[in-house]
């Protein structure tokens, strides 16, 4: 038995109400306007395979793919961009041509002919004079994958999701590197330290720093760029995993009860996400900007939650 | 005849219905609980127009602090010390504080006749721009404040809006001097509403922005020397343009905002500048901290600790190469501590060198910090006690914006580069700037109330032996560039609290000329002579002009016809 759903779709969302953040000399800090244009293009598959489906034995298994791409256009000429949130030099913004909520902060200077980073005198990076787009937190596609394995009246669900690309800045990344409390930086930390880049007449970077410095001082705790702490949020996680068993009605015959049935489940129990330095173990779901529609900053929030729990129900 | 009643009614009816149902439905559109600008009051805009204009020159007076030692300045290079964001507050409490404000006061006062208000707004914008001028170069001034009307506000030559604030300065006076004014402003934070006082502070500012731009406008020299001719100034510290903290530790927090952040009850002060610890405690003196030398040092700095046996490598890393170990600073710098502080001044000072960027050691609870002029914090009596939230003035402390000594040292200047000797000699008018200061200084902890260990309070001696020994100084100069050297350097060490002044001098003048060199690193590039334009307005702003480039660019505002490299 298969099932198959496709969906291709695109969204315009125009005229949106927004809170554009204003030049002080104005004299105001924001206005309200009504402007812009989001196009959201999409494609979303799920499909639906029963492999296995007899009279003790069922096992069900579910797939779900989806992918968005969002562009913003239409905002007007005087408008720079409109923040989203966070704030003006760190936060998320729409600007014409970039998908929405893009991150711009503070960046390193690149070198205008090769693109790689400009080290200083003192063999430390550089910072840009502007802010830059840093990241980009929209993922490329997502999948999500739930299996139900079913035997008379047992049943095992478990549900996996993996995200694959989307760039975040993570404060907890950075700042735990920057101040090497993580296993990650367990190496000789007076070993010499060449930070790959360019000098500023164009030469690759030859000054030399010991490890702590080179880590401490381009580091988002030293207030080196926020550029520094920028990773890639790819990330596998086992959502959800549940066993259930359901006492056959048979057996209840005479007892008082509609049925019965006994649950343990356990919720985000494992995820990796191999971009990120191995030991910090991060979520790359934590947001630092609560809840809305900034996505992408993370400010040392707390780490997530595993959650389990057993219930029983009794129906009369 | 009923029927036509009825008609004629309806009729009229339906014309007002119809014709006025737009304008109508518009009169509730505005909402009673947030009352127009038309409506509102000019006393209470006046008091937002104050603290505004006092928190704008804090965050001013800190950043220029910091670039000229008398703050700690985290460094290391002057390229990346700041970004454009730190600059944002200072900016924004500009214009969407002090200008639209006063932009929405001025009419209406002038409509109910409240002239010494209106002329206040008028003062006090003057101050603003200009300052704004002197930090940022060329900025919005015609295109600003100008709610939806613009908002993309384009920016001005600096010396248009240079010449905005002497027209503003004058309608100010004018305004002041106005006959049928009606009441004054029922709350005035620095003058009580005494429309002569303000009149003088104004005149004051005149010549102070006349000043400014003597290196580039050759006309200046004339209305300074009619200003001078006047004497309309502010020569009397009862005249002083400060504004006084209170010690209100919440809702709202009034206390001295550098009192507030360095008087706490656990983890430490943040650091002074060794730089400017070292100008007052030892640099008359060879290098030794001296406390029978310059009678403020007591009254600026507070030490937590006596000495420094807790010194190691890791509660002060750079310890082991101050004087009091094996004295090995960095090769290029200057001679030590003669010429320059490193990492440690003596007698338990602890602060930190300018540009010095390296991790913050625990050394909390040895760090000196703020005394009681003009934070409001402890007179320093050799106590070496912990810092908590209520020693000394608990925050009454006071801006020092403008006082007499500022006034003496500015004509000082005029006497020795303009050759304008009407206010007397340019050694006359140091002395006085100096007794001027010291008086002001001195005099301070009594005002408010705190009574000083007579054993600890200067004596006559000391005072009389330290201008006399600052007139030895002046004497021995043979040119005129020393000899304006000594009066910038007393100006500097007169201005401490207020960093807005020093960041004007010594781009206008390069004194005083033994600033220390940032400690970190031998080429720290360019001196930031105007800061970043800010994040808000770069990030927000299409008409923004391109970002600075400190540190490889000296970025200099229109009055500073001075080399690039002229200071470090």
């Amino acid at each position: 038995m298969i099932s198959l759903d496709f969906t291709v779709y695109q969204r315009v969302a125009d005229d949106q109400i927004l809170n554009r953040f204003l030049d002080p000399a104005s004299g105001y800090l924001s206005q309200q306007i009504n402007a812009g244009k989001v196009t959201n293009k999409g494609i979303e598959i799920a499909l639906g395979i029963t492999p296995v489906s007899n009279k003790d034995w069922r096992w069900q298994l579910d797939g779900l793919f989806s992918m968005n791409r969002s562009k913003v256009s239409g905002l007007p000429d005087d408008q720079k961009s409109v923040n989203i949130s966070g704030y003006s030099n760190e936060g998320t913004f729409a600007i014409n041509g970039q998908p929405l909520g893009v991150v711009m902060a503070s960046a390193f200077q690149k070198d205008p002919k090769t693109g790689q980073r400009v080290v200083g005198s003192d063999g430390n990076y550089i910072a840009a004079n502007d802010i830059a787009i840093i990241a980009d937190p929209n993922p490329k596609y997502k999948l999500t994958g739930i299996s139900t394995l079913g035997y008379k009246g047992f049943s095992f669900r478990m549900q996996w999701d993996y995200t694959h690309g989307g760039t975040m800045f993570s404060g907890t990344a950075g700042a735990l590197l920057g101040r090497g409390v993580t296993k990650d930086t367990e190496f000789d930390r007076a070993a010499a330290v060449i930070l790959p880049g360019v000098g500023e007449n164009g030469q690759p970077n030859k000054v030399q720093l010991s490890a702590t410095g080179a880590y401490y001082n381009n580091s988002i705790t030293n207030g080196a760029p926020d550029e520094g702490a920028v990773f890639d949020q790819t990330c596998i996680r086992l959502r959800e995993a549940s066993l259930s068993y359901s006492v056959p009605a048979k057996l209840l015959g005479k007892l008082p009860i509609g049925s019965l049935s006994l649950t343990v489940s356990g919720n985000n129990l494992w995820y990796y996400a191999p971009n990120f330095p191995k030991y910090i173990h991060f979520d790359p779901e934590a947001s630092g900007l609560g809840v809305g529609n900034g996505r992408g900053l993370e400010f040392l929030t707390g780490p997530s939650a595993r959650r389990m729990g057993a219930s029983l129900r009794v129906t009369f | 005849m009923k029927f036509r009643k009825i008609y004629i009614t309806l009729t009229i009816a339906f014309l007002v219905a119809f014709t006025g149902c737009k304008k109508e439905f518009n009169g509730y559109l505005n909402n009673p609980n947030s009352p127009s600008p038309s409506t509102a009051d000019v006393d209470l805009y006046l008091n937002s127009v104050q603290l505004s204009f006092n928190t704008f020159w804090t965050r001013a007076s800190d950043l220029g602090a910091q670039l000229t030692r008398q703050q700690y300045w985290v460094g290391p290079f002057y390229r990346n010390g700041y970004t454009p964001a730190s600059f944002d507050g200072e900016w924004t409490n500009a214009y969407t504080g002090v200008l639209a404000n006063s932009t929405a006061l001025i009419p209406l006062a002038q409509e109910q006749k409240k002239y010494v208000q209106s002329g206040i707004a008028r003062t006090l914008t003057a101050f603003t721009l200009g300052t704004l001028v002197d930090d940022f170069g060329d900025v919005p001034y015609t295109d600003a404040v100008l709610g939806n009307e613009n908002t993309n506000p384009n920016v001005d030559p600096g010396a248009t809006v240079y010449a905005g604030v002497q027209t503003l300065l004058d309608s100010a006076i004018a305004d002041f001097q106005k006959p049928g004014a009606a009441a004054g402003p029922s709350v005035d934070l620095f003058y009580g509403g005494d429309a002569d006082a303000w009149v003088t502070f104004a005149k004051t500012l005149k010549l102070r922005f006349y000043m400014q731009t003597r290196l580039v406008d050759a006309s200046a020299k004339a209305k300074i020397e009619e200003l001078l001719a006047e004497d309309d100034l502010i020569n009397d510290p009862s005249q002083d343009f400060v504004f006084q903290y209170g010690t209100s530790l919440s809702a709202p927090d009034s206390r001295h905002p550098q009192y507030g952040a360095n008087y706490v009850d656990a983890g430490g002060p943040g650091y002074l500048s060794n730089f400017f610890m070292w100008m007052v405690a030892s640099q008359k003196y060879g290098g030794t901290v001296n406390f029978n030398g310059d009678p403020r040092l007591r009254y600026y700095f507070y030490r937590a600790s006596l000495n420094y046996n807790w010194a190691n490598s890791s509660t002060c890393p750079c310890f082991a190469r101050s004087i009091f170990a094996t004295s090995a600073p960095p090769a290029w710098y200057p001679s030590v501590p003669d010429e320059t502080p490193y990492c440690v001044i003596g007698k338990g000072y602890l602060g930190r060198d300018h540009g010095d960027a390296s991790g913050g050691p625990p050394d909390g609870s040895f760090r000196s910090t703020y005394g009681i002029y003009p934070a409001g914090g402890e007179f320093d009596s050799d106590g070496g006690d912990a810092i908590n939230s209520s020693l000394g003035l608990k925050g009454a402390g006071i801006d020092p914006i403008w006082l007499s000594s500022y006034t003496a040292f500015l004509k000082a200047e005029a006497a020795t580069t303009l050759g304008i000797t009407a206010a007397g000699t340019p050694r006359a008018l140091l002395q006085a700037g100096v007794t001027a200061s010291i008086d002001k200084v001195l005099g301070f902890p009594l005002k408010g109330g705190y009574t000083v260990p007579s054993d600890k309070i200067p004596s006559t001696t000391q005072i009389n032996n330290y201008i006399n020994l600052v007139l030895s100084k002046y004497d021995a100069a043979t040119t005129d560039a020393d000899k304006l050297n000594v009066i910038m350097t007393e100006y500097y060490l007169a201005a401490w609290g207020n960093g807005v002044e020093p960041y004007n001098n010594y781009r206008r003048t390069g004194m005083p000329n033994n600033m220390q060199p940032p400690a970190a690193v031998p080429e720290p590039g360019l001196f930031m002579r105007s800061f970043f334009y800010p994040s808000v307005f770069v990030n927000r702003n299409v008409n923004a002009p391109a970002q600075k480039n400190p540190g490889n660019a000296a970025d200099k505002v229109f009055w500073d016809n001075n080399p690039d490299d002229f200071v470090k």
